[in-house]
């Protein structure tokens, strides 16, 4: 009897090689995880963060993309 | 930090705290000081008694100082002995004084009658639409409400002299006047001359104030004069019904409630204290402010610190025909003057330089100018000006240095923009002079009072003067900034870049007669004979290296082109795919889509050659990609909140997007996608003063700002919520060769969480599936074509899981981990198991 076990792929997406050759760190299929989980922010695999809006307000006024964001440093004092 | 006012003690006056009290610095009026109101960006507004102290500044009753202290201008309203009460929004100031109520701008210049009055004014307010409530002091009973036009809407008796005026959420109004009660009056002015409701102090002859908290909860401070007994703290609902009170010796004249609903009171000294800190839920005043020699009448408070005002960090986004920006930290709003004066559908870059943003938008060469003050004339004048003299105004001895014309044509109008180094302001039809770079003396008349920036306006050469100053490209999309020189290019020379004089975005003439090195210069990345390739890309390494990213080379200028620098190609092997597609993090790698992958190389010493990060690993990323500059925009940028890279292809058309996360923790790259409403676009890292909204943001298809949100287990879409699918395949061989299987005889998890609840955050479920063949590919592809698991289920709950035993035989074995449940997230630490052989293929 023998003990394995399966490794967490904290190395990412794969598929340079044949499956089964590939690094066990890394998996040939996924999707929305990441190797520092949003609980506590531990190197280990968990689900990636949402998307949250950081404004309430809509650029533009309407459904049309943000194709700029930046911002710019000015004295006031 | 708070600022109080009060009665004159060893010559001072006004009186600065931090929250907790600790004493930050003084100012002296010369007299007693009756109100405060302090701006958004930290100017401090002081009103009170008519006095000079001495600075030759003359009598005022009105000062507005820095945030540190410092004067930096006065009026006296009306000539009047007292200015009573003040308020402030983000245009204006509103004072009541003896005859009234006028309305100043911020420089206290401008002044505008809102009442004039026979009696004394007391309280003024506005509310957030811009109406101006305010009315009688003394004996002048009336409360008056003003639209931002000065037109009355209505008034009302309120039986004595107003005290003080603030708003409930909904725009209603609660007063108090000096006879001893608290009333609330609907804003539209159909309540009775006594109030909706009214709250009576128990005893006579009580001057109350009152201020209301973003719960609609009113609190009352309390002045009697004479009498010593029967002072109230107290706190009413929003109907007026007394919720606790707190009987204290000694007057409490004003009262500020803070954004975040911390409450503090300032008066007469009570056992050495004249400020105190408001302990809502233990109902009582805790000591703050020690000083047993005065007494405050006035305070307010700013979120703002004195080192977060000499500067500040607005972010700027842009959609639609639009451009955002933020006026304050937390709100985007539209900057009109823009809209519509460019397009959104043709190619954009932009870039920071001199406290503006320069935009290339294919011709539309635009400035959104964050630092000049603008001057308009019907008539430049005879003589021009030129960049860097000094503008001095006639009337208000104003004076500013000029940072850029748009016009220079003697009879024709302008509009003048540069920095004011004066505390005066220009006014309207003043005659404004200096004298030029050639010592001419320049002359013209002001259309209008000046106007505070931000401005919009093209971005031309100087004065639109082709002739010494050069001519912009008619076309350009990509720029940048680089030891002072802004850089373009010309779409219509698409191997050709431009560069700007040093320190002047205004001059792209070669002129090294005038300008030597620092001479603005014109270029292109070829060997002698060649026609360049096509510049796609501007990146920007301090002042020290410059890449230009092309079609299919990446050249780098070492130093200055005009003084001894180095163009050099750094490879043919790969271009560059565009202005957004690049990303430079925390340890100074560049990141990239190249033409075979996504490459990095560093740019800590020098630039090393770039490497091919993704071939390896994803060799088929760019066939998979199948990317097409008219069909998707590719993001690439640097998250220093998560330390990573976020890498995206999105859809023009409707957001439709597929991605990587680069870690910059393990090196691995990791499959993502987000809803199409939440495709990215463009990304920034915003380096807010304040912490609250300093944050790696990204711009989205739907018009909204989103952050990558570790609380957050959905993904916000425009309107709702989507969950995230994740999942992942671990694979693990159970037979001891490829010829063996093994049998997994049970399973092991444990998820993260530890105890449930507790002190570290628990996953939600992990829904897992088993797979087993003969071969690791078949089982892969099993998976992704959705067969038939040989087992599957849950796991609920955190820590150790119970053993499952599948009692799974086969030569490979793999475990898919998914949620796609809404508002659930998963971490796992660890799976074992046990294998036992289980013979011959």
């Amino acid at each position: 009897m023998a003990q394995i076990g399966f490794a967490l792929p904290l190395e990412g997406y794969s598929r340079g090689l044949t499956p089964g050759a590939e690094s066990p760190s890394t998996s040939p299929y996924m999707s929305n995880v990441r190797p520092r989980d949003t609980l506590e922010g531990w190197i280990r695999l968990g689900q990636r963060p949402g998307m949250k809006k950081a404004y309430t307000q809509q650029i533009g006024g309407g459904a049309s993309p943000i194709v700029w964001i930046g911002s710019v440093t000015s004295i006031t004092g | 930090m708070l600022v109080t006012g009060g009665i004159r003690t060893s010559n001072k006056t006004v009186w600065a705290y931090k929250d907790d009290g600790t004493a930050l610095w003084n100012y002296d009026t010369g007299g007693t000081v009756y109100g405060i109101a302090i701006s958004s960006i930290g100017h401090i507004f002081v009103c009170g008694a008519a006095a000079d102290n001495g600075d030759g500044n003359g009598t005022r009753n009105m000062w507005k100082l820095d945030i540190e202290g410092n004067y930096l201008t006065g009026a006296y309203v009306d000539s009047n002995a007292t200015a009573w009460s003040i308020a402030v929004d983000e245009n204006y100031v509103y004072v009541t004084h003896g005859v009234g109520a006028d309305r100043y701008s911020h420089d206290l210049g401008s002044q505008a009658q809102i009442k004039s009055s026979a009696a004394a004014f007391g309280a003024i307010n506005v509310d957030s639409s811009g109406n101006i409530y305010t009315g009688g002091g003394g004996t002048s009973n009336t409360i008056y409400k003003y639209n931002a036009a000065f037109v009355q809407q209505w008034t009302k008796d309120t039986n004595d002299g107003l005290k003080s005026i603030d708003f409930l959420a909904n725009g209603d109004v609660i007063v108090c006047a000096s006879d001893n009660e608290v009333r609330k009056y609907l804003a539209d002015g159909s309540s009775p001359d006594a109030g909706t409701w009214a709250w009576v102090h128990p005893s006579s002859g009580h001057e109350l104030r009152a201020a209301v908290d973003s719960n609609d909860n009113i609190y009352v401070v309390d002045w009697n004069g004479a009498a010593q007994t029967d002072k109230r703290f107290v706190e009413l609902n929003s109907s007026g019904v007394l919720q606790w009170e707190i009987d204290r010796a000694g007057d409490l004249d004003a009262i500020v409630i803070t954004t975040a609903d911390d409450i503090y009171v300032v008066g007469d000294d009570v056992g050495d204290y004249s400020g105190f800190s408001v302990d809502v839920s233990g109902q009582a005043l805790d000591d703050l402010i020690e000083d047993d020699a005065t007494t405050l009448y006035a305070v307010d408070w700013t979120p703002l610190t004195i080192t977060e005002s000499r500067y500040k960090k607005t972010l700027v986004a842009i959609s639609n025909n639009e451009v955002w920006y933020g006026p304050t930290p937390g709100q985007m709003a539209e900057f009109a003057a823009a809209n519509g004066n460019f397009s959104t559908t043709k190619a954009l870059a932009a870039t920071e330089a001199y406290e503006k943003i320069f935009i290339a938008n294919e011709t539309n060469l635009k400035v959104f100018d964050f630092v000049n003050t603008k001057l308009n004339t019907a008539d430049a004048g005879e003589k021009p000006c030129t960049r860097s003299m000094v503008l001095t105004g006639g009337t208000s001895s104003a004076t500013m240095v000029v940072d850029y014309v748009d016009g220079i044509t003697d009879n024709s109008a302008a509009n003048i923009y540069g920095k004011r180094i004066s505390v005066q302001t220009f006014s309207s039809g003043e005659t404004v002079t200096g004298t030029n770079s050639d010592g001419n003396t320049v002359s013209f008349a002001t259309s209008a009072a000046e106007t505070a920036p931000p401005h919009w306006y093209n971005w031309t050469v100087f004065g639109n003067d082709t002739t010494n100053y050069g001519t912009m490209p008619t076309s350009a999309s990509l720029v940048s900034l680089y030891r002072g020189r802004l850089v373009l290019n010309d779409d219509k020379n698409p191997h050709a870049w431009y560069m700007t004089a040093v320190g002047n975005p205004w001059k792209v003439l070669y002129d090294f007669n005038n300008d030597d090195q620092l001479s603005a210069v014109v270029h292109s990345n070829a060997r002698v004979g060649i026609i360049g390739d096509i510049l796609t890309t501007y990146i920007a390494i301090s002042d020290d290296l410059f890449i230009f990213g092309c079609q299919n080379s990446i050249w780098v200028l070492v130093g200055d082109p005009l003084a001894e620098g180095q163009l050099i190609q750094l490879t043919n092997d790969t271009g560059m795919w565009g202005s957004r597609a690049w990303c430079i993090d925390d340890k100074n790698n560049l990141y990239f889509l190249g033409n075979e992958g996504i490459y990095r190389c560093s740019i800590a010493n020098g630039l090393s050659k770039p490497e091919n990060i993704s071939k390896l690993k994803i060799p088929t990323l760019i066939k998979d990609l199948d990317l097409d500059k008219s069909l998707h925009r590719v993001v690439i940028a640097f998250d220093p909140v998560n330390n990573g890279v976020v890498i995206t292809r999105t859809l023009l058309s409707d957001g439709t997007n597929t991605g990587y996360w680069l870690s910059l923790t393990t090196g691995g790259f990791f499959p993502e996608s987000v809803p199409a409403s939440c495709g990215i676009f463009s990304a920034h890292y915003y380096p807010a003063t304040d912490e609250t909204y300093k944050k790696f943001l990204v711009g989205c298809a739907d018009g909204y700002i989103r952050e990558f949100d570790n609380a957050t287990k959905n993904d916000t879409t425009t309107a709702s919520t989507t969950a995230i699918s994740s999942y992942c395949l671990l694979l693990q061989k159970l037979g001891i060769d490829d010829n063996h299987r093994g049998m997994l005889r049970d399973i092991t998890a444990i998820t993260g969480g530890g105890a449930s609840g507790g002190d570290f955050s628990d996953t939600d479920s992990i829904a897992y599936s088993l797979y087993k063949a003969d071969d690791a590919e078949t089982l892969v592809e099993d998976v992704i074509d959705g067969a038939t698991a040989f087992t599957t289920g849950t796991w609920s709950g955190t820590g150790r899981k119970n053993k499952i035993r599948p009692r799974m035989g086969g030569v490979w074995g793999g475990i898919k981990l998914a949620n796609s449940n809404a508002s659930e997230t998963w971490a796992i630490n660890n799976i074992s198991g046990e294998v036992i052989p289980k013979g011959s293929v």
